[in-house]
């Protein structure tokens, strides 16, 4: 439905509600479902089709970068990152498929099932909640593509630039304790998950995306199955009634909208385990080498990285001001040990002061005051380091066909002016 | 058996020749009609084309504000059909039929590939996710996208590019 196909009398007059309306329902279609707070946007932040610049997301910011709208993929510019825990309408969107329609939350169940569970289990919402002990963490989500937007030569797909991250307050039960009720069998080897979001093109055969982590990491503390975000329900953008967490791992392995857990004997094979979905070259290649899918790996934990979330970047300072810095830094599953920054395109380096996290997989804040030697053109750029010694590098590191793990410094301008 | 009329031979004969000549004449015109269409047509073939699209009203550059919403989403500014964000240029019409009955137009956008790389991204949308042959369409399809949505080198870092206006006072408070 497009907005031109008014029927309205006076269309002059109804244009703008009429707008809002059309671009709701149109939204509704790509949604598959009604925009649950489509009411409540005020008029001054209309979305008015999803192609215009300034359109907003159900239950996100509105200014929130929409990368595409089928499926809804959008980032968080840095400076929007920066409170320490994500809000919801700032945290990014990466959907594969059609969010699910109607959502009763009364009548949601998650199976637990595989050839390596002892045996098939099914749960109700509340039964999970009753049945197992609950579990708050900080956990930090990445894509696996954030940053795809430097690679040279390009990799294809959503062009993520620096936003696609957050780190929330997660609520829910641990997976571990849930695969256990059902029994985990001595040959499981991994597990894999389904959703409710269907395939773009309808077919209800096939699946937008199942993908899954080894069992290990499965059973680690902090790998959980959530159904609240920061206190609230989980946005429906982000998974809403249910979904896994595996802090420092692609974002792609905690499987939105789930409602079911299989426990392999192998490698999970569903949608986007395969191919050269989220895996890098095994050895690295030269850029813009044609990799065969037997010579690609599966990515696992995600790299070192930090992001400088005030000022935004374009700031202008006068020379006798200082100008303070903060922001975030995570590691996958290490820690970061230390953030520098420099003022000097890297030439010299000067520490900040950073956090510990509350919890792992958490992302840990960072903070300086910076004064500059005389007025002009800068650029802030900052580096973390993990407990193994390994930072960030200042350019794109490893080319891969697909574009995933780019992990260079984050880069602010700033100009300082008499 | 039906009796064959008695005709005059002379008569007969001179009508049927004058009827064949109209025949031959009438074809030749016909022929020759639809040769000269075929020339005119191939030579103009793309403003041809073109001149079968929506004619999408030129606007003057200007600056982005809400209000833009009561204009023409189907115009042109600067070279770019708004509704879209696509680089509005030959086989535009069939490009935005062809992709984004399926997706989104932003998806074309901010991807860059050789023209290569674009046939691959649709087999692969053609193997995967349901997506037509697009038959001799697809070179037109391929055209526009190599020329418009082509790689260009960037090398490891690009600049940090902050427009003029953009440039703001920090709140140091």
């Amino acid at each position: 439905m497009k907005n031109k196909t008014s029927k309205q009398d006076d269309p002059k007059t109804n244009r703008r509600l009429f707008l809002k309306k059309s671009a709701l329902s149109s939204m509704a279609m790509i949604l598959g479902t009604d925009i649950v707070f489509g009411h409540n946007l005020p008029i001054g932040m209309n979305i008015i089709g999803l192609e215009e610049v300034g359109a907003s997301l159900p239950g996100k910011d509105g200014r929130m970068t929409i990368l595409n709208d089928r499926p809804i993929n959008a980032e968080t510019p840095p400076y929007l990152l920066d409170d320490k825990i994500t809000p919801g309408e700032m945290f990014f969107v990466r959907n594969n498929g059609v969010p699910p329609i109607e959502i009763d939350v009364n009548k949601w169940t998650l199976t637990i099932g595989g050839e390596s569970a002892k045996k098939e289990i099914v749960f109700t919402l509340a039964e999970l909640k009753s049945k197992f002990k609950q579990y708050t963490y900080q956990l930090t989500l990445e894509c696996g593509g954030n940053g795809r937007k430097e690679f040279n030569p390009p990799a294809k797909g959503n062009q993520w630039g620096l936003g696609a991250v957050g780190c929330a307050e997660w609520t829910g039960v641990r997976l571990r304790d849930v695969l256990e009720e059902a029994g985990v069998k001595s040959d499981a080897v991994y597990i894999g998950y389904y959703g409710a979001d269907t395939h773009l093109s309808g077919d209800p055969n096939k699946d937008p995306i199942s993908r899954g982590v080894p069992i290990n990491k499965a059973m680690e503390e902090e790998s959980m199955i959530a159904w609240a975000m920061n206190g609230e329900d989980i946005p429906l953008l982000n998974g809403h009634p249910l979904r896994l967490l595996f802090g420092g791992w692609p974002a792609s392995c905690s499987g939105k909208w789930l409602n079911k857990i299989v426990i392999r004997n192998k490698v999970h094979d569903g949608v986007k385990m395969l191919g050269q979905a989220y895996r890098i070259p095994c050895d690295a290649v030269e850029p813009g080498t044609k990799v065969a899918d037997e010579d690609m790996c599966i990515i696992e934990s995600m790299p070192v990285k930090s992001l400088i979330t005030f000022p935004k970047t374009g700031g202008m300072i006068s020379l006798n001001e200082e100008l303070p810095i903060r922001g975030h830094a995570w590691a996958g599953d290490n820690i970061v040990s230390k953030v520098e920054y420099s003022i000097d395109f890297g030439a010299t380096w000067n520490s900040c002061k950073l956090s510990n996290p509350v919890n792992r997989h958490a992302w840990q804040h960072f903070d300086v005051t910076i004064s500059f030697p005389k007025v002009g053109y800068y650029e802030v750029w900052a580096k973390a380091t993990d407990n193994n010694g390994i930072s960030q590098p200042m350019i794109l590191p490893g080319w891969n066909p697909k574009g995933y793990l780019n992990n260079a410094c984050h880069r602010i301008a700033i100009k300082v002016n008499k | 058996m039906r009796k064959k009329k008695p005709v005059s031979f002379e008569k007969h004969s001179a009508s049927s020749l004058f009827k064949a000549l109209r025949i031959v004449k009438n074809s030749a015109l016909i022929v020759l009609c639809s040769v000269l269409i075929c020339i005119i047509y191939f030579s103009f073939q793309d403003s041809i084309n073109r001149s079968f699209e929506p004619k999408p009203e030129q606007i003057e550059s200007r600056m982005y504000t809400r209000n833009t919403n009561t204009l023409d989403p189907n115009r042109v500014e600067n070279g770019i059909h708004v509704e879209t964000g696509m680089i509005y240029d030959n086989n535009f019409e069939l490009v935005r039929r062809s992709c984004t009955s399926c997706h989104s137009s932003k998806l074309v956008i901010q991807n860059r590939a050789t023209r290569e790389g674009w046939a691959q991204m649709i087999d692969w949308m053609q193997e995967t996710q349901g997506l037509q042959d697009f038959g001799k369409y697809e070179v037109k399809i391929l055209d526009y996208l190599e020329k418009n949505y082509s790689p260009t080198e960037t090398g490891r870092r690009q600049n940090l590019v902050i427009e003029d206006e953009d440039w703001y006072h920090v709140n140091l408070d």
